[in-house]
C-alpha cells in the first residue's frame, strides 16, 4: 500500500521480462537471420551475455552505493546539472514507449483492422497505460504478474509447429550467408531493451537483486530463443529473411477443432506485452521528471506524459517512417542503457573517494 | 484508497463506546428517576404503540411494546408483582435477571430490543421478556450444498451467535459488540478466534464500522459496502454468507467475521477473489473431485465473460477463425437476421436478464410460468421471427448457465454486468476489444484490496504454498495448525 512496499524477486523478474518483450518479437527471427545468417538463433547467447554484463553494472551501482536509489546517488549534483541529462533520457524513453505502441497499432491495423482508425488502438493503449501509471510501482508489478499469466500461454502455442519443424531447414552452417554482425547485432539487441529501467527500481527489490534481474533476462532469452529456433526450423532461411513478420505468419498456422486462424486473437494478446513495455518506459520518464520537479503532483505528471506520448504517436505516418524513428531511438536507448550505469558508477566511486579524503582531512 | 483511509480517520474522531459482550456490570444510576423517566417520555412522544402498566400501590410504572415482549412471561411477572408489598419490592428487584439501567441510551436499546422497563421512584430496571419470535432455522436458498450441514443463519442475532458457538467449543472465540448508525444503533458483533486472527485486521475493521454514521443500514450486505475500500468497484470485496459452517471455517483460517442483528448474513474479512469461488461442498468431496469442480468454476467465469463476446467478435470481424465445416451453418443461421451481431447479442442478453430478474422477484409458481414463456420466446419465436440466430441462442444460454455455476450470488451478478462491457467492446473492435477489456479487468482486480489484503492473493502477490487452499482444493493435512 505504501510507497515503500518492496518488490519480490519474482515480481522483479516478471517486470523485466515484460518490459523487454515487446513489438520486436514479431520480426525478431527475421532480424536474427539478417544479422547472424544461418542458425542465427545461436546469436541470442551473445546478446544474452552482453545484457547480463549491463545488468551486473546496474547491480554494481546498487551494491557500491549500499542500496541507494539512482536519485539518491545523483542528489549530490545540483539540479540544474542533472536537468538536461534527465530531460534527454526522459525524452528518449517517452519516444521509445510511444513508438513501440504505434508500431504495434500500425501492424494490427495493416494485418487485421484495415478499416478501423489508428486513434482507437492508440487510445486503448494509453487508457491502459494511464490506469497503471497512476499507481505505484508495486501496484504496477502486481498487475504485471497477472498480465504475465494472461499472456504467457501464447509461448506454448509453439508446440503446434513441432510437427512441421525440420532440422534440415536449420542447415549445418553457423552464421553463414549475408550477415551484418554489428548493425544487425545492435538491431537484435534492441529487442532486449527494457532491462535498463531496473536501475530505477533495483533498490526496491526485496532480496536477490542480481539474480532476479538475470532471471528476468533469462526468461526473455529463453522465449526469444524458442520462437527464433522454431522459426528457423519452420521456414527456410530465404523465406525467413523475406517474411516481414515471421511470428505472425507462424501464429497463422495454428488451428483448433472449433477455431482456426487464431492469430488475430493471439496477436491482440501480445498487445498487452507491448503495452507493458510502454508503461514501464513512461514510468521511467515519470520518475525522472518527478525527481526534477518534486513539487509537481504525480497524477498531473502522468497526465502530461500520456498526452505528450499520444500526440507524438501521430508524427510517423507510415510503417517505414516509424521504423526509421524506432531505429534511432533504440540506438539512443542502447546508449543510455550502458552509459547511465557507468556514469552512476563513476559518481558513486568519486563520492566515496571525496568522502574518504574529507574524512582524512 | 488513501481518500478512504482519511475518511475513516476523520470519522473516527467521533469516539463511540465499545461494549464487550457479557459485560453487564451493575452501575448506580446517574440520573434521578424523574430525569430518566422524563427523558424517556420526551423521546417516546407520539408512540401510540407504547404500552404502560401502573401499580399505584407500589409506585411503579412498566413501559413496553406489547408486540416485542413475551406476553406469558410478562403475565407471570405481573402476577408475582401483585402479591408483593412495597417493602418487598426492592429485594425483589435485586434479583439478577433484572438489570439496573444507568442512562437513557441503555434504556432505549433495552426497550427497543424487546424488554420491558420498570420505573420505581429512584431507579429504572430492564425486565428481559424478549419474545423469541422469528423465522426458524432453515436450509440456505442462495448457498445450497448437497453434502454437509444444511442450517443457515436467521434474522435473530442470538440464534446466529448460538449457531457459531455450537461449532466452536472454545473460549478463544471472542465477540465484540459494536453499534452502527447515529439513531438506529444497529448491533454488529465481530467474531474472531484469539491467537488465530490478526489484531491489526480486527482493529481496522472495528475502526471502519465505528466510523459509519449512516442510519437505515438494514442488512450485512449493505453494511459491508460502507466499509470496503473501493466503493466504485463492481466486485464484492467482503465475503458474505448465510452459512454458519462457512463462517466457522473462515474463523479458523484467521479471518474476522461479523454479524448484524436482523440480518441472516455474516461477513468475513480479509478475503480474496478466490474465496468467492468456494463452496462447502468442495470440502465434503474427495480432493480430486473438489479440485475438478473448482476448475470448472474458473472455466465458467471465462465462459460467462467471453463466450457471447467471442461470438460477436468472430461474426463481426474475424470470420477467418471459423472452421470451413462450421461456416455454412453459421452463415445460414445469420442470414435472416437484419441486425449486426452486437445488437443481436445485446438484445438477447438483455432479454435473459429481464427473465432472470422477473423469475427472482415473482412467487415460485408464477416464476415457473415466466421460465416457460421465456424459453418459448427465446428458444423458438425469436429465431422464427428472424430477430436472432439459433447459434447465438446456444451461446447466450451457455453463458447464462455458466454464470449460475459461480457459487457466490454477488460475484455472479458482477460478472454478468461486466459481460455486457465485453460484448460492446467486441462489437466495436473485435478480438482486440476483448483483450482490452480483459486487461482493464485484470488491472482493476489486481489493484483491489480487502482490508488491505490483495484481492488476487495468492496469484499476485504470489504465494505458491497457498495455491492448494485457494486455487484448487488440495488434500487435507493431519497436522495441527492453520491451513
Amino acid at each position: 500500500m505504501t510507497m515503500k512496499e518492496k518488490l519480490s524477486p519474482f515480481q522483479a523478474s516478471i517486470l523485466i521480462y515484460l518490459t523487454q518483450s515487446g513489438v520486436t518479437l514479431f520480426y525478431l527471427p527475421r532480424l536474427v537471420a539478417e544479422a547472424f545468417g544461418t542458425n542465427g538463433w545461436i546469436g541470442h547467447f551473445i546478446i544474452y551475455f552482453v545484457v547480463n554484463i549491463n545488468l551486473v553494472l546496474i547491480w554494481l551501482v546498487f551494491k557500491l552505493s549500499k542500496g541507494k536509489s539512482m536519485f539518491e546517488i545523483i542528489a549530490i549534483l545540483p539540479k540544474w546539472m542533472t536537468l538536461p541529462f534527465n530531460f534527454v533520457i526522459a525524452s528518449v524513453w517517452t519516444l521509445l514507449g510511444a513508438m513501440v505502441t504505434v508500431k504495434f497499432s500500425m501492424i494490427l491495423k495493416v494485418l487485421f483492422y484495415n478499416n478501423v482508425s489508428l486513434v482507437y488502438f492508440l487510445s486503448m493503449a494509453y487508457i491502459l497505460s494511464y490506469m497503471l501509471l497512476k499507481k505505484d510501482l508495486y501496484q504496477i508489478a502486481k498487475a504485471t504478474v497477472v498480465l504475465f499469466y494472461f499472456t504467457v500461454w501464447t509461448v506454448f502455442l509453439l508446440a503446434f509447429h513441432l510437427p512441421e519443424f525440420s532440422f534440415i531447414r536449420l542447415t549445418p552452417f553457423i552464421f553463414k550467408g549475408d550477415t551484418d554482425m554489428l548493425n544487425g547485432g545492435v538491431s537484435v539487441f534492441t529487442a532486449f531493451l527494457g532491462y535498463e529501467l531496473s536501475i530505477l527500481y533495483i533498490h526496491r527489490i526485496e532480496r536477490k537483486q542480481l539474480k532476479s534481474l538475470i532471471a528476468g533476462n533469462s526468461l526473455t532469452t529463453v522465449i526469444y530463443l524458442g520462437v527464433t529456433f522454431v522459426c528457423f526450423g519452420f521456414f527456410s532461411f530465404k523465406q525467413l529473411v523475406s517474411e516481414m513478420y515471421p511470428v505472425v505468419t507462424l501464429l497463422g498456422y495454428i488451428s483448433f477443432p472449433v477455431l482456426e486462424r487464431v492469430e488475430s486473437f493471439t496477436f491482440s494478446v501480445f498487445g498487452i506485452k507491448v503495452m507493458l513495455t510502454t508503461v514501464m518506459y513512461l514510468w521511467g520518464t515519470k520518475e525522472l521528471l518527478q525527481y526534477q520537479f518534486k513539487r509537481a503532483k504525480s497524477s498531473y505528471l502522468v497526465t502530461v506524459i500520456i498526452l505528450i506520448s499520444f500526440v507524438v504517436s501521430f508524427i510517423p505516418k507510415v510503417l517505414k517512417d516509424l521504423d526509421e524513428w524506432l531505429k534511432y531511438i533504440s540506438y539512443a536507448c542502447t546508449a543510455v542503457a550502458f552509459l547511465l550505469p557507468i556514469f552512476l558508477l563513476i559518481t558513486v566511486v568519486s563520492t566515496k573517494i571525496m568522502n574518504r579524503e574529507s574524512a582524512n582531512e | 484508497m488513501r481518500k478512504n483511509r482519511n475518511r475513516f480517520l476523520k470519522d473516527f474522531k467521533l469516539q463511540r463506546s465499545i461494549e464487550i459482550s457479557n459485560a453487564s456490570e451493575k452501575v448506580e444510576p446517574k440520573l434521578a428517576k424523574e430525569g430518566l423517566l422524563q427523558q424517556f417520555k420526551n423521546n417516546f412522544t407520539n408512540s401510540s404503540d407504547l404500552s404502560v402498566t401502573e401499580f399505584p400501590n407500589l409506585t411503579i410504572k412498566i413501559y413496553y411494546f406489547s408486540y416485542l415482549i413475551n406476553k406469558d412471561h410478562y403475565e407471570q411477572f405481573l402476577s408475582k408483582l401483585r402479591c408483593i408489598t412495597i417493602e418487598e419490592l426492592q429485594p425483589f428487584l435485586t434479583h439478577s435477571e433484572f438489570r439496573l439501567l444507568s442512562d437513557f441510551s441503555e434504556l432505549e436499546e433495552a426497550i427497543l430490543s424487546g424488554s420491558a422497563i420498570l420505573f420505581t421512584e429512584q431507579k429504572a430496571y430492564e425486565l428481559p421478556f424478549k419474545e423469541g419470535k422469528g423465522r426458524s432455522i432453515s436450509p440456505s436458498e442462495t448457498e445450497t450444498v448437497i453434502l454437509g450441514a444444511h442450517d443457515s443463519f436467521v434474522e435473530s442475532v442470538d440464534v446466529n451467535l448460538s449457531l457459531i458457538r455450537k461449532r466452536v467449543l472454545s473460549s478463544q472465540l471472542k465477540t465484540i459488540k459494536l453499534h452502527v448508525g447515529n439513531k438506529s444503533k444497529r448491533s454488529v458483533y465481530l467474531l474472531y478466534i484469539e491467537g488465530v486472527a490478526s489484531d491489526k485486521d480486527l482493529e481496522e475493521i472495528k475502526k471502519r464500522i465505528l466510523s459509519i454514521q449512516k442510519d437505515g443500514i438494514t442488512d450485512t450486505n449493505m453494511l459491508v459496502q460502507f466499509i470496503d475500500e473501493y466503493p466504485n468497484s463492481p466486485f464484492p470485496q467482503f465475503y458474505t454468507t448465510e452459512r454458519p459452517d462457512v463462517v466457522v471455517y473462515k474463523l479458523f483460517e484467521g479471518k474476522v467475521a461479523g454479524i448484524m442483528d436482523n440480518s441472516p448474513y455474516a461477513f468475513c474479512t480479509p478475503v480474496s477473489f478466490f474465496d468467492f469461488m468456494e463452496s462447502m461442498d468442495d470440502f465434503s468431496q474427495r480432493w480430486f473431485v473438489g479440485t475438478f469442480i473448482k476448475i470448472i468454476r474458473y472455466i465458467a467465469i471465462l465462459v460467462t465473460l467471453l463466450f457471447t463476446a467471442l461470438y460477436v467478435s468472430v461474426t463481426t470481424y474475424h470470420y477467418e477463425m471459423i472452421p470451413q465445416a462450421l461456416l455454412p451453418t453459421l452463415q445460414e443461421s445469420r442470414s435472416k437476421v437484419p441486425f449486426p451481431p452486437v445488437l443481436e447479442a445485446l438484445f438477447l442478453e438483455f432479454l435473459l436478464e429481464l427473465l432472470r430478474e422477473a423469475g427472482a422477484r415473482l412467487p415460485t409458481k408464477v416464476g415457473q410460468t415466466i421460465g416457460i414463456v421465456g424459453g418459448i420466446v427465446i428458444g423458438q419465436a425469436a429465431v422464427q421471427a428472424g430477430i436472432t440466430s439459433n447459434i447465438l441462442i446456444i451461446v447466450v444460454a451457455a453463458s447464462a448457465i455458466a454464470s449460475f455455476v459461480v457459487p457466490s450470488y454477488l460475484l455472479s451478478g458482477s460478472i454478468r454486468i461486466i459481460r455486457f462491457g465485453f460484448i460492446i467492446l467486441s462489437g466495436f473492435w473485435g478480438n482486440i476489444g476483448i483483450v482490452f477489456g480483459m486487461a482493464i479487468l485484470i488491472i482493476h482486480l489486481s489493484t483491489l484490496t480487502n482490508l488491505n489484503s490483495p484481492y488476487l492473493m495468492p496469484i499476485s502477490p504470489m504465494y505458491p504454498k497457498f495455491f492448494k487452499y485457494t486455487l484448487i482444493r488440495g488434500p487435507f493435512k493431519k497436522k495441527a495448525g492453520r491451513e
